[in-house]
């Protein structure tokens, strides 16, 4: 894996969205044009983003605003 | 004995809306459906009673239904405790004075959230996500905008968002339902994440109303694609009462997958999401009828 790999696996883990083995492997599918879209996404986020998990959202997630 | 209060009841107040985004959970089908007058009477009674904290509403487009969504809070016993949310598409805010204008009209307005992501983005322009936010400021409302993706790849709107300013983001995979189903636009996982064996119905301090189909605590595939008498019911007193309500109360996906006596091995990629995980455990593994004598 190189660094860039593992940034945007981490990333993927820190905001709910796959484990970290399932992160290895989505990231090991990707070609090196999606891996710098993915990065773009990684320096604009400051670690605030959060899975809604339902259909409906409603006020109860932890103030991420 | 004094009522069950729930601290959030959210309302889709309606299935009427101004755009017919490609990953929408409602399909041609479930599109045009508004709250009859009796759906209506039934929550205000219910809110009369049990004085949520938190009504959201959602659609369709709640800012259709403004004048429904005021009479269901007018009931609440306790209107200045009362914090009113919608989730919008924002199709309103083509400018600041329009946005706030609309804000305004519903009462007891706390929390927006609007959907904007590559689906949205074919019906309204990023500048309508500035005007809302801005409305919101000057309201001093909550805001967050709500993306949707078929991949994480789709995530490289954020960066434009963020450029807007500073509000919260939630990210959110396109579920397997509605059109997004018909378009194939519902997000791939790429492998079975374990993780999801440890949690509960995300939505179980909840209860949720879906105009023509009931109260539930599912807001999800059970709901728009399961039989009314075992997913929803007519008051919220029925569906607390039921089965599948006390199942998804208690007990954990991993819980739920035992008693149906299957292991996780035999689970596909895309049972990594909660919902599809109950979707499947209900309907494809019978879960409906083991748990009523198995739990």
């Amino acid at each position: 894996m190189t660094k860039k790999d593992k940034i945007i696996a981490a990333f993927l883990v820190s905001i709910g969205m796959f484990s970290a083995t399932v992160a290895v492997k989505y990231v090991s599918a990707l070609s090196d044009n999606q891996k710098n879209g993915l990065m773009s996404s990684v320096k604009s986020t400051d670690g605030i983003i959060l899975i809604a998990d339902t259909v409906i959202d409603d006020d109860n997630k932890k103030n991420i605003g | 004995m004094p009522a069950q209060r729930f601290p959030t009841l959210n309302v889709v107040v309606g299935t009427r809306c101004d755009f017919s985004c490609r990953h929408c959970l409602f399909d041609s089908k479930t599109r045009s459906k508004d709250l009859k007058d009796r759906e209506i009477a039934s929550l205000q009674e219910l809110i009369r009673k049990r004085a949520p904290r938190s009504l959201f509403f959602a659609g369709g487009e709640p800012f259709l239904y403004v004048a429904t969504i005021n009479k269901i809070s007018s009931t609440h016993p306790c209107p200045q405790k009362l914090s009113v949310g919608v989730t919008t598409n924002g199709g309103f805010a083509e400018t600041l004075s329009a946005a706030k204008e609309k804000l305004t009209s519903i009462d007891h307005l706390r929390h927006v959230r609007m959907s904007y992501d590559k689906f949205h983005s074919e019906f309204v322009p990023i500048s309508n996500v500035k005007n809302m936010f801005a409305a919101c400021e000057a309201m001093r409302l909550s805001f967050r905008v709500i993306v949707s993706i078929e991949s994480p790849l789709d995530m490289g709107l954020i960066s434009e968002l963020r450029k807007i300013g500073g509000f919260g983001i939630e990210v959110q995979p396109v579920f397997n339902i509605g059109r997004a189903r018909k378009n194939a636009v519902s997000f791939s996982y790429p492998a079975f994440d374990r993780r999801v064996l440890r949690k509960h119905c995300p939505n179980r301090k909840r209860m949720a109303y879906v105009c023509g189909k009931g109260f539930s605590i599912c807001c999800s595939y059970l709901l728009f694609n399961g039989a009314k008498g075992i997913y929803a019911h007519k008051t919220a007193e029925e569906h607390m009462r039921s089965n599948f309500y006390r199942l998804m109360k208690t007990a954990s996906f991993g819980k739920l997958l035992k008693i149906v006596g299957r292991t996780p091995e035999t689970l596909l990629p895309e049972h990594s999401s909660e919902c599809a995980l109950c979707d499947y455990l209900f309907k494809r593994c019978g879960l409906a009828g083991a748990g009523a004598t198995n739990a």
